[in-house]
């Protein structure tokens, strides 16, 4: 069992609100955050729910030169950033300079900048663009907005793979930490995509669902997008029992594979690599995981690709182990998702509760593990897991231990 | 109201352009997998099919389980007439 890395801080900013608590919460009652929203122009969306962050009033948080250059993914990066840090009880003078890395994941970066300026240059005929579309669209202006923030002088930079963005930005700075390369890192995700074209986008694939996200359920006909950032602060055990930090739970182990079949149709092997991955990394046994927050998007293939991956993984003892999906509370938030289930699950370890897999009707036969339906459950979690499986065959999985 | 007949002959028009099909390989007891209609397939005739009848088809579990031409109309045409 590898502790050698501590999570010392965390933020979110998600539909349930600010604050890596209010996502807890939500995630713990099995309260959704998703609801039907207009947007802002029109564009012939058949699908308008969204999980959308609540009351984030970016004119009261930032500066008017901020706000010219913060895409909507940067403020939400920011916030989250800025809960981690003060929760990691690090000085502004321990984090500034080249020792720190900065690693934020994102999947489409500035897509709401992006899609705005279209549709201001093609549909409204205007001639003037955002002056600054090119930084605020760029994937990493997040980590260079915190980094500009905080003085980190130390690697920084995005890391996009769809889903697995925010996840695999997490295992790089666990790797970062381990190698030396640097005494601390701020990872995670960000992700703001829910503008009209953008939503347009996801309609034409066709894994969107005009009514409920149903985790692992019968009748699952798709997923709901969402929009947040996650972040955690990631050092060295021994430096933060060293400065009398205590550790929010540990970082054990990162692994990450590529299934290279099908762009869009996941493979449970790929998956299954992952996992193994992670738990060698960890140098814990299968039989050690207590729980797994899943990818569990909702979608036909997913969930039982999932399932089945677990299974080629655990065996017998996947009969005896929770999997749960939480996008039904905070949406599927692409390269931010990973980042915000990685704060569930370290939530999760750290009450003893599991968050439940909410809008489940009946259990399909191909998902055959327990996605703790409905209502979440006390149960004694010293080791979890949790997995993103991206678009492009990317497989993404974490494992931590209880603080 | 639409005929049965000419709701079929708009699927078909759909699927024959989106899947580029000749019309006359859509045999109703046709395997989807010999015409080769893949997954990517299914998604391009699910946005035409949304053009023709304004509706919107998710990709749904039960997809995976059409094999046939006859299974892939018939699928189209509840979920038109639940849904249009």
């Amino acid at each position: 069992m590898r502790k050698d890395i501590a999570i010392t801080g965390m933020g979110a900013v998600t539909a349930a609100g600010i604050g890596a608590d209010a996502l807890w919460q939500a995630a713990r009652d099995g309260r959704s955050g998703i609801a039907k929203h207009p947007f802002d122009w029109e564009a012939g969306n058949l699908i308008t729910q969204i999980a959308k962050v609540p009351d984030f009033n970016a004119q009261e948080r930032f500066s008017r030169s901020e706000l010219t250059v913060y895409d909507p993914f940067t403020a939400f990066a920011v916030v989250a950033a800025e809960e981690a840090i003060a929760q990691s009880g690090i000085t502004p003078e321990q984090l500034a300079g080249p020792r720190t890395a900065c690693i934020i994941g994102t999947g489409l970066g500035g897509a709401t900048t992006m899609d705005a300026n279209l549709h201001k240059l093609y549909a409204l005929k205007e001639k003037r663009v955002d002056v600054f579309s090119v930084p605020r669209v760029m994937p990493n202006a997040a980590a260079s907005h915190i980094g500009m923030r905080h003085t980190i002088l130390g690697p920084s930079f995005a890391v996009s793979s769809a889903c697995s963005s925010s996840t695999q930005a997490i295992g790089l700075g666990l790797q970062m930490l381990r190698s030396g390369m640097v005494d601390r890192a701020i990872v995670g995700g960000s992700e703001a995509m829910l503008s009209a074209g953008v939503m347009k986008a996801w309609e034409a694939m066709r894994v969107l669902t005009p009514d409920f996200i149903r985790p692992f359920s019968q009748g699952r006909n798709g997923m709901v997008l969402g929009e947040g950032a996650a972040v955690m602060i990631l050092e060295r055990s021994a430096d933060a029992n060293a400065r009398g930090a205590r550790p929010l739970a540990y970082l054990m182990g990162y692994g990450t594979s590529s299934d290279a079949k099908d762009l869009l149709r996941p493979d449970p092997e790929g998956a299954a690599s992952s996992m193994r991955q992670a738990l060698s990394d960890a140098d814990v046994l299968a039989e050690d995981i207590c729980y797994i927050n899943a990818h569990g998007t909702g979608t036909a293939l997913n969930d039982s690709n999932e399932v089945r991956a677990a299974r080629l993984v655990f065996g017998t003892h996947a009969d005896r182990l929770p999997m749960s999906s939480t996008k039904p509370i905070h949406g599927h938030v692409l390269g931010g998702g990973g980042a915000i289930e990685a704060v569930i699950t370290v939530c999760a370890a750290m009450h003893g509760f599991l968050p439940p897999t909410i809008n489940h009707l009946e259990a399909d036969p191909e998902c055959d593990m327990d996605c703790v339906p409905n209502q979440g459950r006390a149960a004694d979690l010293s080791v979890v897991m949790s997995n993103s499986l991206a678009f492009g065959g990317i497989n993404a999985s974490l494992v931590f231990g209880r603080g | 109201m639409t005929s049965d007949a000419e709701i079929r002959n708009r699927v078909i028009a759909v699927v024959t352009k989106e899947a580029m099909i000749d019309a006359e390989k859509l045999a109703p007891d046709a395997l989807l997998a010999d015409l080769n209609i893949d997954s990517i397939d299914m998604v391009m005739m699910l946005q035409g099919l949304e053009e023709e009848f304004g509706i919107y088809i998710p990709v749904e579990k039960s997809m995976a389980e059409l094999k046939t031409v006859g299974d892939l109309l018939s699928f189209i045409e509840t979920q038109i007439k639940a849904k249009g």
